[in-house]
This record gives C-alpha cells, structure tokens and sequence, in this order.
C-alpha cells in the first residue's frame, strides 16, 4: 500500500470515528451540561434543582455517577422513580472531607457524572482544583447549592438557577 | 467438536525461581496448569483461544515472570514436550530444534537421570549417522528406527508426531498465601527505615500476593502484615473495609494506616523482613477478564475507591442504596457494597431529599410555619403509611398521612400529619 493511500485511510478513519461529546444532553436545558467542566444548580429546598441532576442522570444512562454529600438527605427511593438505576450510584457521605472524596471519585476515572452538595459554599481556590480534576477526568460535575456560589466565579462553567416555574441561566 | 490441544511454556532462568506461586498465578489464564521441576510452567491453552491471542498471553507471561523477580522465554505448540523445546532453544518451529531437544521429548514434567542418559546415548548414535536436527529424525522411515535405536528409539519417535501424549500431573498450589522480602546490604530492595521505602517494598509484594489471589478467583480481605526489624518486630492485622483485587486498590489504603501508625510510633530500627500473610479472602468479581469489555477494571477500580473512601471516612460511608420493602420511608432503604439486582418497588411519588429528622411545623391559616413561612397553595393527598404494632413491634404501630404541598414560590414539601401527634411535620423536598 502506497503512502498516500495509507494518509487517506487514517484521515477516513478519523473522520468516520465516532467522537466523544463534551455536552450531556438534558432535555431540561436544551444546550446540556458540559464535560470535564463544573456547573451549578441553585436554587431554594423544594425548587427542583435535584430533579434536574436526576434528569441528567435518567438521559445518560451509560455513565456512572458519584453522589456526594456531606450529609446526605438525598433519598434514594427517588431516583428509580426518576428512571435512574441504583446501581450506577456511589454515594458518599463525606462530612467535612466533602470535596477530597469528591477529587478521589474524580481521579478514579470511573465516573461521567459527579454531583457534589457541599455544606458551604466553595472557595474560588477549591473551585478552581474541582475544575481541574473534572478536566482531568472528562467528568460533569454538578454543584448543588440554595444560594449560587459566586456570582460569574470563573471556574464554573454554567450557572442555573432553578424554581419550578423556570430555568434561568446565570452564566 | 473436538477441542484441539494448544500448550504454552514459560521456561524460566535463574536460581531461585519461585515456581510454584507463579504457577498459582498463572492459573488466571488456564485451569490446567503443570510445573516442571524448578524451572517451567506450562499451560493448556486450547479451550481459551477466544479469551485471549498467545501475542497477548506471551506478554502478559512476561510482565508476570518479572513481578515475581524473574525472567523466561516462552514456547508455543501443539504438545506440551514441543512447547517446552522451543522455550528452552529459543526457536520458532519444530524443524529447527536440534537433536538436544529429544531430552524433553522423553521427559517434559519432570528431571529423570535414566531416560537423559538413554537419550543422549542415542543423539550420540544419531550424529554419527549424520543427523543434526529433530526434522531429521522426524523424516527417518518409522519401520527402521527399532532397528536403528531399538524400543527407547521408536517410543520417542511416537511422541515427536504426538502419537503417545502425556498425562499433565496435577499441579496443587500452596494452601497459604504468603510472601515476603528479604532485606539486607545484598539485597537489591532499599533499606528501609521509614514509610517511603517500606511501600516500595510492599508494592512488590501486593503485587504477588494479588497475582496468586488472582489465579484463584479471590480478592483480599484480610491480612498479617509483618516487619522483623534488627531488634524487635512489628505487626499488623488489617481488615480491608473492601476486598481488594489489585495493588492499585491496596496501596493507598496501606500508605494511610501505616503512615498514621508510623507516625505516631516511628521504627525504632532498620526492618530487615516483610511478610504479608493472607489470612481471609473473598470471591473475586471475575475471574478471567473479557477483552471487549471494561467492566473488570471498572469493578476493581471501583472496590479501590469505596475501600479507600470508607478508610477515611468510616464504615458505610461510600455506599450504594438497595431499595427495601420496609413501611417506614427513613427504613425503605439500605447502604450495600453491591447492588442487588431486583426490580425498583412501586411506591407512590417519593421526594429526592428527606430529612433526617422531621420538624415540626404550625399552621396559621394559608400558611405553614417551620424554618421558613410557606404560603400553601395546594395540597395533593394523603397517602397513608401505617403499620399495626404486630407488623414491627420496633415501630409500637404508627400512622402517618403524608401530603405533597405545592407553596405559592413553587416550592414542593413533603410533609405528613400524625394523628397520634397533634400538627404536621416536614420531612423533605420534591427538590
């Protein structure tokens, strides 16, 4: 096989490869969630912010997902009823070692999906390494908080804020 | 069908080869395993062609002879004699071994004085007849070789054209599992006098240890660990909080409890012995891995990461929920290391955040008072959750009505009225 014809068949090769994605489709919000990037869901307790990380997760049945909390309220008898199977759940109730459980998750590489409800707000330092580690990892991770953490903090690339009646994007 | 018999050999080199663990790791690759003396392992590969290429095998055999210190060539044939002639000359096909071979023609299991002193007698009488390859001897007509070479002659002929096979000897792997390291000035492991070059030493090791527990279907769960130092000794029982199947999951779970301990009480001298003994084990998740699938390292990559997890933060502590079929909501479900494999139970709307702890809550007319005033605007329900006291005479019988109350902000509640209580109380948020 000559040169040429060898180029030619790489470059066919990788135009019909399938690619990866960088956006998790959400039928909630039409442009998705990116990956290896941090978004954020705020909004107040009974808004809906959790449903919308659960319909997430239902759309991209594939990945597996670590949930962590540092006390966890999260009530796993919804999630079937969200069509999110229970097994491709880790979670974990970290207490005050929230955001190393959630780099460990990161750094195992196993998970598409982290959701991460830390008990305050992050800083922009810690912000930044969640960042970085979701780089890393090619993961979406989903900030759960009532209040947004810092408004246009630029380690965060997407901002929703969530109430039953609407989603609006902060950023 | 008849299954077709295909043998790899791992000859190894070097004086003390520790034969027999590494055939107890190679029990990964093939059920049927059998040890030549001291110096190679054999392995019938027929049955397990769609598992895995010899390409594939011949490294993985070669990655597994230097994690146990040592190095080999492997041979690939049709019999077990013609796989272990080809390791040991180094060739690619039967035609070019030379009459030397015939040695493991006439016994390939095992070192017999009698039968080499025969066979070297007859290559003797073969290069005075001008022969210098099995090929041949292999060519020479079967009805002049009693003539030539007399009964010992005509059996090796029969075994070249894998005419009279055989029998593989059974080949029992230790019943413990236990390795350890030696360290002194010869030695090529560091001195160790704290952590650092201690989990060098152990990543050797965990390395063998889970090869062997690899080849027999098992993970780690418990184990002894033990530094003989110059003056004095060390030991540790560890129970792993889970099974492990792989380095990667036990090293850090080692660096964490031996840096902790070490910290607090550091060597008093220099270790000159480690000893990982095996005390208690689990299944493995499987035990042979599928080529066109990554659940085997997603699984073992996942056990490294709850262990690791549930180390620092406590038993339980990283989870997967099983549903339960219990009436209580806080009791419907269950931390586990593994889901169960069962159908979701059918229960009316349930909220994604519970409280662990219900609050009280007043009413004052449209509105519910708590943490924070709602204005209510619409109640959906009840739904009755009761058990009689003979159901769970933990629970002394109780019922609750639980409502789903939408606030006029959109906010969704779940609150519920007991009526052997006066009042509502919120226990959680469709959030």
């Amino acid at each position: 096989m000559s040169m040429t014809a060898k180029t030619n068949l790489a470059e066919l090769r990788s135009l019909i490869a399938p690619r990866k994605k960088n956006v998790l489709p959400c039928s909630a919000h039409a442009s998705g969630f990116p990956r290896g990037a941090v978004s954020e869901l705020s909004g107040p307790h009974g808004g809906g912010k959790t449903q919308l990380a659960l319909k997430l997760i239902a759309e991209n049945p594939r990945l597996h997902v670590a949930w962590v909390e540092s006390e966890l309220s999260i009530y796993p008898c919804a999630l079937p009823q969200q069509g999110v199977a229970l097994g491709r759940v880790l979670f974990a109730e970290a207490g005050e070692q929230a955001l190393w459980s959630a780099h460990q998750m990161l750094r195992s590489g196993i998970f598409g999906i982290l959701v991460l409800s830390p008990q305050r707000p992050l800083e922009q330092i810690d912000l930044r390494r969640l960042q970085l580690a979701a780089e890393q990892s090619n993961t979406s991770v989903v900030l759960l908080s009532e209040e947004p953490t810092l408004t246009g903090a630029w380690p965060i690339a997407l901002q929703l804020e969530v109430n039953r009646s609407s989603i609006r994007r902060i950023k | 069908m008849k299954r077709t018999e295909r043998v790899a050999c791992l000859l190894l080199k070097g004086k003390a080869v520790p034969i027999l663990e590494l055939a107890e790791a190679c029990h990964r690759f093939s059920p049927q395993i059998a040890v030549r003396d001291k110096e190679a392992v054999f392995l019938e590969i027929g049955a397990c062609r769609n598992l895995y290429s010899e390409q594939s095998l011949l490294m993985r055999l070669n990655v597994l002879a230097q994690r146990f210190g040592c190095f080999g060539q492997v041979g690939f044939a049709d019999d077990a004699p013609t796989a272990l002639a080809l390791a040991r000359f180094g060739v690619s096909s039967r035609d070019k071994l030379p009459l030397e071979a015939l040695y493991d023609y006439a016994s390939p299991f095992g070192h017999d004085d009698a039968s080499y002193k025969k066979v070297m007698g007859l290559i003797v009488t073969m290069h005075m007849l001008g022969l210098s390859h099995l090929k041949d001897f292999a060519e020479l007509p079967t009805k002049t070789l009693a003539s030539r070479f007399g009964s010992h002659g005509v059996e090796l002929s029969l075994r070249l054209h894998n005419r009279a096979p055989f029998a593989w000897p059974r080949f029992t792997p230790a019943e413990k599992v236990s390795e350890k390291a030696e360290l002194h000035e010869l030695s090529e492991l560091p001195i160790c006098t704290d952590l650092e070059p201690l989990l060098f030493v152990l990543k050797g090791l965990s390395d063998r240890t889970m090869a062997r527990l690899r080849g027999r279907a098992q993970r780690l769960s418990t184990f002894n660990l033990t530094l003989d130092l110059e003056k004095g000794r060390r030991e540790w029982k560890i129970e792993l909080p889970v099974p492990q199947g792989s380095t990667a999951g036990l090293l850090p779970i080692l660096r964490d409890r031996l840096g902790f301990d070490l910290q607090k009480k550091p060597l008093e001298n220099t270790i000159v012995r480690v000893q990982l003994d095996v005390v208690e084990t689990t299944p493995a998740n499987r035990s042979q891995r599928d080529l066109f699938d990554e659940g085997g390292d997603t699984a073992e990559a996942w056990d490294a990461l709850v262990g690791r997890l549930r180390q620092k933060l406590g038993k339980d502590s990283a989870f997967v929920a099983n549903q339960v079929d219990e009436y209580l909501p806080e009791r419907a479900w269950a931390r586990a290391l593994e889901a169960l494999d069962r159908l979701p139970t059918e229960l009316p709307p349930r909220p994604a955040r519970v409280l662990r702890k219900p609050i009280p809550l007043k009413q004052d007319g449209q509105f519910l008072v708590g943490q924070k005033k709602w204005r209510v605007s619409e109640w959906h329900g009840p739904e009755r959750i009761a058990v009689e006291w003979w159901m769970d005479p933990e629970l002394e019988g109780f019922k609750r009505d639980y409502y789903r109350i939408v606030t006029e902000a959109g906010e969704q509640l779940w609150v519920y009225s007991a009526p052997a209580r006066q009042g509502y109380y919120l226990h959680g948020y469709f959030d």
